[in-house]
């Protein structure tokens, strides 16, 4: 349990890493980092799985042995990370990339 | 005119408590109404609303406005019925998507006052509630659907807000720990990779830059973990040869940590996930040894301080899967020495420990070596015992071969053997030129070297040289050349992997001399400074770019190949290799 939580942190502490939500595959969230006063989380919560579930399956229309293994929105003003399960989603909004090289 | 007025007010208000009392019998009647009706009922209105419409156009309206709100969703009202006590004809309103009703509604109460007004009554004695709906039908029938949909999930949403004791056994459950480590080392990857593909090799952005640097050895990346690496002494590296990018390390006790730390540790690290290992494995003794099984993606295979052979399965958990025993059928002393020989079909694992015992193993059978093989030399000092142990240090199969191995030992010989000999005996031929233990041997495996250069092989020593053998001219056993540029022992020696010339050295001041035979049989090319640590143990990835190596505080290094030094020289190459064959 402790692992999770440590991880978390390590996930969120990361440079331009805006938030962290698990949820399952109905929109519960399991874990969140936004908290219950913003609606954010519950936003995520709500809309993501949907589309992880239509990618799956669009994944999976196009070539019967393929499956879904990582979701990436990319948008004006932030970028989406989904990892999806069989039951769970692992979803981490990142807001802009800096300009940071790898490190040499 | 008064009095028609009062009775119209009196009639008016007959009419408004039969309407609530309608309405009352409706809300009663829709909970028995089941949803499958619905349809039947839809029909029934069609075929009345055409016999009826061209008479009753007043009615359906009218009627409309009573019914209509209730019939839109059976599930509307049942979710209702159960979490509102109270339904008024307003609440319904507000959850139905379709905005008429309330207008026929009050257009109809204005109606009923004005005319029709006793047909309509009549209407609804006759609990002909059905023909009205058809105009609400046929308006929102499209509706229909998504108020039903929206329905259903208002009605899911209130019922499931799950409660903290379910979200907290969910976070218990198997299925959520491994989803969890498995799709958190992905995002990891993402959030680090930035632009680049999460599944994609890191090398070519780097290779891109390195053109313009000089040096011909740049640090790409370091990896140490605070928890598992600290004060540990790296005594093992090896890349995966099915994974891309990835390599494993073992380590040695934590001799300043506290007793619950793990004894022995081995770490596979992920170039692509900076920050922490992708798995761990543990045993309970030093690990002097690993590598990965060539055959099985998912195995690896560890030699303890011990003397015990460990394999652990990276599926299944961090702790040993099988270990082989610790009595006498096996080793007593630390292995030094770990490879896996043979074909996919056919293989065995080959442990030589430091007491000169080598053991082949069937992975299948761990509590017992398949075959033990002692190995002895010649005692050079003249006490009682004709032979004496070769105390090993390491020990190196020629590519592709499954019988003949060389062995570094501690008296400074390479002792050359082999694994099924027809006698009793075990022959060893002794390679003597180091004057102090042999630390690390090496045999070059490039697929673009020529047979000559094939046969080399390299041997790294305490006594701060390193030497080239050519091990086909086993006549007067005495080495090529030393290469001599360290200060300090030289603690590790590897060919590199594709460049037939190109070898690297490990020194005990943190060097790392890069040697290009075809260039320089005196020199290193590059001596690049790691460190103040000694480097224990290195090793070249698969494709000869990179080079892995742990010092004695347990940090691994990634040095990147530059382009200049991969390039071989065809014609120096060529010159060597006459002179090697010239040199016997």
């Amino acid at each position: 349990m402790s692992d999770i939580e440590e991880t978390i942190n390590r996930i969120k502490t990361h440079k331009s890493v805006q938030g962290i939500v698990i949820c399952n595959n109905d929109g519960q969230i399991i874990r969140s980092t936004y908290g219950t006063e913003s609606k954010e989380g519950e936003n995520i919560a709500r809309t993501i799985p949907t589309l992880a579930a239509k990618a799956k399956s669009t994944v999976r229309d196009l070539d019967s042995n393929n499956e879904l293994t990582f979701l990436r929105i990319k948008s004006k003003n932030n970028e989406i990370m989904v990892a999806p399960d069989k039951e769970f989603l692992l979803i981490v909004v990142q807001g802009p990339k800096e300009e940071k090289k790898e490190d040499e | 005119m008064n009095n028609n007025y009062q009775d119209k007010q009196k009639l008016l208000q007959e009419k408004k408590e039969k309407i609530a009392r309608l309405k009352e019998e409706q809300m009663r009647q829709q909970l028995q109404i089941a949803s499958v009706r619905l349809p039947q009922q839809i029909t029934q209105v069609e075929e009345n609303a055409d016999s009826n419409q061209s008479s009753h156009q007043a009615q359906p309206t009218q009627n409309q406005g009573v019914i209509a709100p209730p019939q839109q969703s059976d599930l509307i009202s049942l979710y209702l019925q159960t979490k509102r006590k109270k339904l008024g004809f307003q609440t319904i309103e507000m959850y139905s998507n379709n905005p008429a009703p309330p207008q026929t509604e009050v257009m109809t109460i204005e109606f009923g006052v004005q005319c029709d007004f006793e047909i309509q009554q009549q209407k609804q004695e006759n609990d002909d509630q059905v023909i009205p709906i058809m105009e609400n039908v046929r308006r929102d029938s499209r509706k229909k659907r998504e108020i039903l949909q929206s329905a259903e999930k208002v009605i899911e949403k209130v019922e499931k807000n799950i409660s903290m004791e379910e979200i907290n056994s969910i976070v218990q459950s198997q299925s959520f720990q491994r989803f969890f480590s498995r799709s958190s080392k992905t995002i990891e990857k993402a959030i680090h990779g930035g632009e680049v593909d999460v599944l994609e090799d890191l090398m070519n952005t780097q290779q891109v830059a390195q053109e313009i640097g000089k040096d011909n050895l740049t640090k790409l990346l370091s990896f140490s973990d605070k928890v598992y690496t600290e004060n540990r002494v790296v005594t093992s590296i090896q890349w995966s040869p099915t994974l891309p990018n990835t390599f494993l390390a073992a380590y040695s006790q934590n001799e300043e940590g506290s007793i619950t730390d793990q004894v022995g540790v081995v770490l596979l690290w992920s170039l692509q996930l900076k920050s922490r290992p992708e798995f761990y494995c543990f045993a309970n003794s030093p690990i002097t040894s690993a590598c990965f099984h060539p055959f099985s993606p998912n195995v690896v295979l560890g030699g303890l301080y011990n003397g015990q052979v460990v394999v652990w399965d990276l599926r299944a958990k961090h702790t040993p899967e099988k270990r082989s025993t610790l009595n006498s059928g096996g080793h007593s002393y630390p292995i030094y020495g770990l490879s896996i020989v043979g074909s996919q079909n056919a293989n065995n694992v080959i442990s030589s420990s430091n007491d000169g015992r080598i053991c082949i193993w069937n992975l299948a059978q761990l509590n017992q070596p398949q075959k033990i093989i002692d190995l002895k030399t010649k005692n050079k000092q003249q006490t009682t015992n004709p032979q004496v142990e070769v105390n090993s240090t390491c020990m190196v199969f020629p590519q592709g071969d499954a019988n003949n191995f060389y062995v570094g030992a501690e008296d400074g010989c390479i002792y050359k053997s082999k694994l099924h000999q027809n006698t009793n005996e075990n022959i060893v031929i002794p390679f003597e030129e180091h004057l102090a233990p042999v630390s690390g041997i090496s045999l070059n495996s490039s697929p673009q070297a020529s047979p000559i250069i094939s046969n080399l092989l390299l041997s790294s020593s305490f006594d701060w040289t390193c030497k080239l053998w050519n091990t086909r001219t086993q006549s007067d056993n005495k080495c090529l050349a030393t290469f001599e540029c360290s200060e300090d022992y030289v603690y590790d020696v590897q060919w590199n992997g594709q460049h037939p010339s190109l070898f690297s050295t490990t020194d005990g001041e943190g060097y790392v001399d890069l040697w290009d035979l075809s260039y320089d049989l005196e020199a290193p090319i590059t001596r690049y400074k790691s460190g103040n640590n000694s480097i224990n143990k290195s090793q070249w990835s698969k494709d000869g770019t990179k080079i892995a190596i742990g010092d004695s505080f347990g940090e691994i290094q990634i040095l990147q190949l530059s382009q200049k030094a991969q390039k071989v020289d065809h014609e120096r190459l060529a010159k060597l290799e006459q002179w090697i064959k010239s040199e016997k």
